[in-house]
């Protein structure tokens, strides 16, 4: 069993060196590519001159010095615990001591490439609740170092002299087959894979062309012409090599993924090629929210998130999600953050109908008939298109309030949503920030009124609920977050 | 210890919209009616300059348009600051703060005292001359999580964000 003090500053292992190098090198190469290009362009030089010439003498003191800076803050690189605060120090010329307290720490991810796989270490990434970024990556850790820190970091064991063992590893609740994988492929947002198509373009078709030639120069052929053969025989290839992104893609991420339920959080590992740990202290998470598209709840599969505090929209890098093949996955995936509550027989709190005229009128007709308006003179008839946009708005309208339902419980709120698809939010009331109840001059006349809480983690909205138990729900909230002994975060 | 786990009359909760609330200061209004003000030149010296740039606005008779659409939105630029301003109010309670404000959509939020990260007093130079101030709590929620009370006389600005601080204080040493 490893142990580790960590009061004392601790260094990168030396294989981390070879990470440096390679990685200074990338570094080196994304930035002289120009240069690199016109050395390797340039005219040959006539017989008789210098072969040596300026880009060459350029290029080359560039990367040494890139390469001797690397190796510098390799070694100038510690980090150690100090009075609950991890301290990291680093740089030679510039020194730089970067000093964050355990509590801010949201979530400690492990890495491993195949790079990383040859080396025999990982490399250890944390988020913090007040960044944008990543704000600590250690590119180079021995594993049993690495999951004794994490387990430091996430538990926030008093630190000092005392050595501490590793974190024992959690049993595994929840784990992706090969048919899962296969299903989450299918049910995949093939449009993403048809942009990542598009904005290659002609590089990607280049490449096909070299598996096959034939098809591919046939089909260039049939598109000049216009030729009916068109949608026979390049609609399927391209239908397919989408799908093969899309499977690829699902397969590069998801593989082996797995949950684990560790004292410290939910530990959740996946990858093909760049293996990733990534752990959630229980504590961190403001609320859970799983959610299907239409297609993928005709499939039974759900995207389950952890919201941990912090990452709101601006922080995409932070969300954890879990992909979950059966529903009664939900209760053991979010049971460590509250247990799933059964909604039936309870009465359930449902968004007014005048919601829909109300957002018809704004989101729908609204922007129709000023679209109409500027069109109409060149369009003429044409423009009424734009009535399909407002036909949309209805329909999604009046599919969201039929949709939703909010449940109040003693200790949580659970919300259900969605449009053509299904997304449901469990919320704990003492994780609540703080509570604004609306009401716009409409919703005044009819008795109506919005209730949005806010979280560490973004907020959640009620629209056009009656007037009495937007203010039942806003005064329950606030009771539930004012009696609280626990923290939140 | 013995556990107990009574039942919450709900119904029994301190409501929070039956709480009365403290009206802003009513230089606040003055200084809101300056701010007008200038935004109302700002439009005017947009609008003259449109018409004197665009000849086209002057032969057809569309600078009427323009200067209506000016006075249009500043009119109702002080009618809202007008109606809103009534609406203005705060409350501190044991262990939250009220804000009420708006008048096209009102709001009023509630911010608990153990969940304010932290508070400052700001005042601007107008602020300033007024003798007020705006008190802001930070929270850790999401964006609009935070509340600000403006209008506070500077002393009353002063005075609560020392109050609040406490409070936190003694939240944190319980908890």
């Amino acid at each position: 069993m490893q142990k580790v003090d960590w009061s004392i500053p601790q260094r990168q292992p030396v294989e981390g060196l070879v990470i440096v190098v390679l990685k200074t090198v990338w570094e080196v190469v994304k930035r002289v590519w120009p240069l690199l290009l016109l050395m390797v362009f340039r005219q040959q030089p006539e017989e008789g001159q210098d072969r040596s010439d300026f880009y060459e003498w350029l290029v080359t003191g560039v990367s040494v010095l890139a390469l001797l800076a690397g190796v510098f803050r390799f070694f100038y690189f510690r980090f150690y615990i100090l009075n609950n605060e991890l301290v990291v120090k680093k740089g030679w010329i510039k020194k730089e001591t970067l000093t964050i307290p355990l509590q801010k720490i949201q979530t400690v991810h492990i890495e491993q490439s195949l790079l990383h796989e040859v080396l025999q270490i990982v490399k250890l990434s944390i988020d913090t609740a007040g960044s944008t970024k990543t704000e600590v990556t250690i590119d180079a850790l021995r594993r049993p170092m690495a999951e004794a820190l994490r387990y430091q970091l996430l538990e926030g064991a008093p630190e000092g002299t005392e050595e501490h063992a590793v974190e024992a590893p959690g049993a595994p609740l929840f784990r992706l087959t090969g048919k899962d994988l296969f299903r989450l492929s299918v049910s995949a947002n093939h449009l993403e894979a048809f942009f990542l198509l598009l904005s290659f373009g002609l590089g990607i078709l280049e490449n096909l062309r070299t598996i096959n030639d034939n098809a591919f120069s046939d089909a260039e052929g049939i598109v000049r012409a216009g030729n009916a053969l068109l949608y026979l025989y390049f609609i399927p290839v391209l239908l397919i090599t989408i799908f093969l992104i899309s499977t690829a893609r699902i397969l590069f991420k998801y593989y082996n993924f797995t949950v684990f339920g560790s004292t410290a959080g939910y530990r959740i590992k996946s990858g093909l090629t760049n293996v990733k740990e990534r752990t959630v202290a229980f504590s961190k998470i403001q609320y859970v929210s799983w959610k299907a598209s239409w297609i993928r709840k005709l499939m039974k599969l759900w995207i389950l998130e952890y919201h941990i505090s912090g990452s709101d929209e601006q922080k995409r890098a932070q969300k954890v999600h879990v992909p979950v093949t059966s529903e009664e996955n939900v209760p053991v995936l979010v049971h460590n953050y509250y247990p799933l509550p059964d909604p039936a027989g309870r009465e359930a709190v449902r968004i007014h109908p005048a919601f829909i005229y109300r957002r018809l009128l704004f989101r729908g007709l609204f922007p129709t008939a000023v679209l109409m308006g500027i069109f109409w003179p060149q369009w003429g008839t044409g423009a009424l298109v734009f009535l399909g946009y407002a036909a949309l708005v209805a329909l999604h309208t009046l599919l969201y309030q039929r949709k939703f339902r909010l449940w109040s419980f003693d200790e949580e709120v659970l919300l259900r949503k969605g449009f053509l698809g299904e997304g449901f939010v469990l919320l704990q009331w003492y994780k609540v920030q703080s509570v604004v109840l609306r009401q716009s001059l409409y919703e005044r006349r009819r008795g109506l009124a919005s209730l949005v809480l806010h979280t560490a983690s973004g907020r959640i909205r009620v629209p056009f609920i009656p007037l009495d138990t937007a203010q039942a729900l806003m005064n329950y909230a606030l009771y539930q977050v004012e009696r609280a002994k626990r923290a939140w975060m | 210890m013995t556990f107990t786990n009574p039942e919450v009359d709900i119904a029994a909760l301190p409501a929070a919209e039956s709480v009365e609330l403290q009206p802003v200061h009513r230089r606040y209004l003055g200084l809101l009616r300056i701010e007008w003000a200038f935004t109302a030149l700002i439009l005017a010296a947009i609008a003259a300059a449109l018409i004197y740039f665009i000849p086209s606005l002057r032969e057809t008779g569309a600078w009427t348009l323009v200067a209506g659409a000016a006075l249009l939105l500043a009119g109702f630029y002080l009618l809202m600051i007008e109606k809103a301003f009534p609406n203005m109010g705060f409350a501190v309670r044991e262990h939250d703060v009220l804000y009420q404000s708006g008048w096209i959509v009102r709001t009023l939020r509630a911010c608990p005292f153990n969940r304010v990260q932290n508070s400052s007093v700001r005042s601007g130079p107008l602020e300033r001359k007024a003798g007020l101030a705006t008190l802001v709590l930070f929270t850790a929620g999401s964006a609009g999580a935070d509340m600000q009370i403006p209008g506070l006389p500077q002393e009353e600005a002063d005075r609560l964000r020392q109050f609040i601080l406490a409070k936190i204080h003694t939240g944190r040493a319980e908890s």
